[in-house]
C-alpha cells in the first residue's frame, strides 16, 4: 500500500493532465485514422477488423502492468483508434446497429475490468453510453431519450451518495470509482443536451416532462441529505423547505434541463467534487441560454416563468438568510 | 498530520478491510462541505439564481416585443430597475458577495438598455455599436465591483465587439489580423490581472485567470493555424513574433511563479501549430502516421515535464 502511495504521489494527475492526454489522444487517432484512410485500409473489411482488435488488445496490455500517466495519451489513442476501426469494419461486413452497440459494450466491460487506467475506464464507460443511446435511438423514437436520462439521474445519485459503499465493496470498483463518476457527469450532460437545446433531434415537446418527474423525485431525495447535513430539524423549516424545492420543480417543469443540471450542481457540492461542479456551471448557463431559443414556449409565457422563478430564488436566499444564520441549531 | 485527501481515503479503503460505515464517516469529516460551507454556497446560488432569472425574464419580456407600451415607459423601467440595482449595491450593508452579484445583474440591464433603445430608434440590435456602447458603459460597474464574473461579462463583451466590428465594418481585416488583435487583447487583460497590485480584500480567482490564459493562446493557434493554410501577409508576420515573444513571457511567468497551467497551454498550442505546419507540407499517408508520432511523443513528453514541475514545487 506505502508502495502505492508513493506510486500515487509521483503519478499525481491534475486535471490539467488529464485535458492535455484527451486533447493528444484525440488530435492522434484523428491523423492516425487520416493515415489509414490514406493508406486504403479502409477497403479491406477484414483488415480493419484485425486492426481494430490488435489495437484495442494493445491499449489493454500496455496498462495491464502499470497504469503510468505518460502511457495515457498513447493508449487513449490506440483505443479509440482500434475500437473505430472495429465499429467501421463490422458495420462495412453488414452488422447491424444493435449488434455493434451490444459488441462496443462487452468490449467496454472488459477493458474497465482488466485496466488500471483510469482514461481508459473513463473511455470505455464513456463508449457504453454511446452504445446504449444507439440502440435506444434504433426504435425510431426520441422520445425514449427519457429512458436514458432517467437511468443515468438514478445512476449518479447513487453512484455520489453511496461512494464509501462502492469503495469498501472491492478493490475493483474503488479503482472504477472515479472514472465512472466524470463518465456518468459527462453521459447525462451530453443526454440532456437533447432535450435541453431543442432542434438538435425531434423530441416532442409534449413529453418533454417525463424527465422532470425523475428530476423532481431525485432532487426531492437529495433535499432530503442536504437538509441532514444543515442540521435542520424543526418540523415547520423543512416544511418551508420542502415548499420552495416544489415550487422551483414546477417552474422547471417544461425545462427538465435545467431542473437536470440544478440536480447535479446540488449532488457534486454535497460531495465536494470540485470538477462536477464546474461541469455543472457551465452546463447550467449553457441550457438557460438554451431556454431562449425554445420554440414552444411564447416569449411572454418565458419571460414570466423565468421572473417568477427569479423571485422565488430570491425568496430562497432571503429564507436562508432568516433560518441558517449563524451556527445555532433550526 | 497533513489534510486527509478524497484520493487518500480511496486508496486506504483499497488495501484494507475498513468498514463501509468507517469510511462514510472519514469522508464525511475530511471531504464532503460542512453546514458552513453549504450555508455559503447555498446564499450565492440562490442569489445568483434570483437575480440572474429576474434579469433575463425582464429580457426576454423586452425581447417579446412589447409593442403596446409607449417607449418613454420601456426605457423607464429598465432604466428604473438599473438605478434600483446599482443603488441597492452601493449603498446597502449587503455581503460584497451579494453586491457584486446584484452589479453583475445591473451590467446586464445596460445591455438590455441598448437593446431597447436600439429597438425603439432602430439602431440595429445586432450592429457591434450596440456592444461597443455596452461595452464602454460596463468598464465602471467592472472596475467598481472587481468581481471576476463582472470581469469576465466585460472581456466577452470586447471580444464581441471587436469581431463584429471586423465583421460589420472592417471589411478589409483579415481573419488573422482580427485574431492576432484579439490575441494582444486577450493577453493584455491577463498581464493586468496578473501584475496589479494585490489586493488583500479581493483575491482574483485562479480560474479566472486561467480562462484568459486559454483564450489568449486560443486566438493565438487559431490565427497561425489560419495564417499557415492561407495566403502570406505581413499580419501574420506580425502575429507569430508576437506569439513567439508572449509565449516566452508565459513561460517566465509560470517558471517564476509556478504555475504549471502556462507549461500545459503554450506547448500544447505549439503542438498543434507544429501538426498543421507539418500537414501543409505534405498531405500523404507517411506524414500522417509521422503527426500522429509526433503528437503521442510530444504530449507525453509535456506531461512528463509537468509531472516532473508538480514534484519539484510541491517539495521544494
Amino acid at each position: 500500500m506505502l508502495a502505492e502511495k508513493e506510486h500515487r504521489a509521483s503519478n499525481q494527475s491534475s486535471l490539467s493532465i488529464k485535458i492535455l492526454s484527451i486533447i493528444g489522444g484525440f488530435l492522434a487517432t484523428l491523423t492516425f485514422l487520416g493515415f489509414l484512410a490514406i493508406t486504403g485500409i479502409y477497403d479491406s473489411k477484414i483488415s480493419m477488423v484485425i486492426l481494430g482488435i490488435l489495437f484495442i488488445g494493445g491499449a489493454i496490455f500496455i496498462n495491464l502492468k502499470t497504469d503510468h500517466l505518460l502511457l495515457d495519451t498513447i493508449s487513449i489513442s490506440i483505443f479509440a483508434a482500434g475500437l473505430a476501426l472495429l465499429v467501421f469494419g463490422l458495420s462495412e461486413m453488414g452488422l447491424g446497429e444493435v449488434v455493434l452497440s451490444l459488441i462496443v459494450m462487452l468490449i467496454s466491460v472488459l477493458t474497465m475490468y482488466s485496466t488500471k487506467s483510469y482514461m481508459l475506464s473513463f473511455l470505455s464507460f464513456a463508449a457504453i453510453s454511446i452504445a446504449f443511446i444507439t440502440i435506444l435511438m434504433t426504435f425510431d423514437n426520441f422520445n425514449l431519450v427519457h429512458i436514458y436520462l432517467a437511468l443515468y439521474t438514478f445512476l449518479l445519485c447513487y453512484w455520489c451518495l453511496n461512494e464509501s459503499k462502492i469503495i469498501s465493496l472491492h478493490p475493483k470498483l474503488n479503482t472504477l470509482y472515479n472514472p465512472i463518476r466524470i463518465g456518468l457527469i459527462i453521459a447525462l450532460f451530453s443526454g440532456l443536451i437533447f432535450i435541453g437545446a431543442r432542434g438538435i433531434i425531434g423530441i416532442q415537446f409534449n413529453f418533454i416532462w417525463l424527465s422532470s418527474i425523475v428530476n423532481a423525485a431525485a432532487l426531492i431525495y437529495v433535499v432530503r441529505e442536504i437538509c441532514i447535513v444543515l442540521e435542520v430539524q424543526s418540523q415547520k423549516t423543512k416544511l418551508y423547505v420542502y415548499a420552495l424545492s416544489s415550487l422551483t420543480i414546477i417552474i422547471t417543469f417544461y425545462s427538465p434541463a435545467i431542473s437536470g443540471s440544478i440536480l447535479v450542481m446540488l449532488l457534486c457540492f454535497l460531495v465536494n467534487y470540485k470538477t462536477g461542479f464546474g461541469i455543472t456551471i457551465i452546463g447550467l448557463l449553457y441550457f438557460i441560454s438554451q431556454y431562449y431559443y425554445d420554440l414552444n414556449l411564447s416569449l411572454l409565457t418565458k419571460s414570466l416563468l423565468l421572473f417568477f422563478s427569479g423571485i422565488v430564488f430570491i425568496a430562497f436566499y432571503l429564507f436562508t438568510n432568516y433560518m441558517l444564520k449563524g451556527n445555532e441549531k433550526i | 498530520m497533513a489534510q486527509i485527501e478524497r484520493d487518500d481515503i480511496h486508496l486506504i479503503s483499497r488495501h484494507s478491510n475498513l468498514p463501509a460505515s468507517t469510511t462514510k464517516k472519514l469522508l464525511k469529516d475530511h471531504v464532503y462541505n460542512d453546514r458552513t460551507a453549504w450555508v455559503k454556497f447555498l446564499k450565492l446560488f440562490f442569489i445568483s439564481l434570483g437575480v440572474g432569472f429576474t434579469v433575463s425574464g425582464i429580457l426576454f419580456f423586452f425581447a417579446y416585443n412589447w409593442a403596446d407600451l409607449h417607449k418613454f415607459a420601456k426605457l423607464g423601467l429598465v432604466q428604473g430597475l438599473l438605478i434600483a440595482a446599482t443603488l441597492t449595491a452601493v449603498f446597502s450593508k449587503l455581503s460584497k458577495d451579494i453586491k457584486d452579484i446584484l452589479l453583475t445583474g445591473s451590467a446586464i440591464l445596460i445591455g438590455v438598455l441598448f437593446a431597447v433603445y436600439g429597438q425603439i430608434y432602430q439602431t440595429g440590435a445586432n450592429a457591434y455599436d450596440f456592444f461597443l456602447g455596452w461595452t464602454i458603459f460596463t468598464v465602471i460597474w467592472a472596475v467598481m465591483a472587481n468581481y471576476a464574473v463582472l470581469w469576465v461579462l466585460f472581456i466577452l463583451l470586447i471580444n464581441t465587439t471587436i469581431f463584429l466590428y471586423a465583421e460589420q465594418v472592417a471589411d478589409h481585416w483579415s481573419d488573422i489580423f482580427v485574431m492576432a488583435l484579439q490575441f494582444v487583447i486577450n493577453s493584455l487583460c491577463l498581464a493586468y490581472f496578473l501584475l496589479r497590485p494585490k489586493d488583500p480584500e479581493v483575491k482574483t480567482p485562479e480560474w479566472f485567470i486561467n480562462l484568459l490564459a486559454i483564450s489568449a493562446v486560443s486566438f493565438a493557434t487559431l490565427g497561425i493555424v489560419n495564417g499557415i493554410f492561407n495566403t502570406y501577409e505581413v499580419s501574420f508576420l506580425g502575429l507569430i513574433i508576437i506569439t513567439l515573444v508572449l509565449y516566452g513571457l508565459g513561460i517566465k511567468y509560470g517558471w517564476e511563479n509556478h504555475k504549471t497551467i502556462y507549461f500545459a497551454i503554450i506547448p500544447l498550442s505549439i503542438i498543434i501549430i507544429i501538426a498543421a505546419l507539418l500537414i501543409k507540407v505534405s498531405y500523404d499517408a507517411i506524414m500522417f502516421f509521422v503527426i500522429t508520432l509526433f503528437v503521442i511523443g510530444s504530449v507525453t513528453l509535456v506531461i512528463k515535464n509537468l509531472i516532473d514541475l508538480q514534484k519539484k514545487w510541491k517539495n521544494g
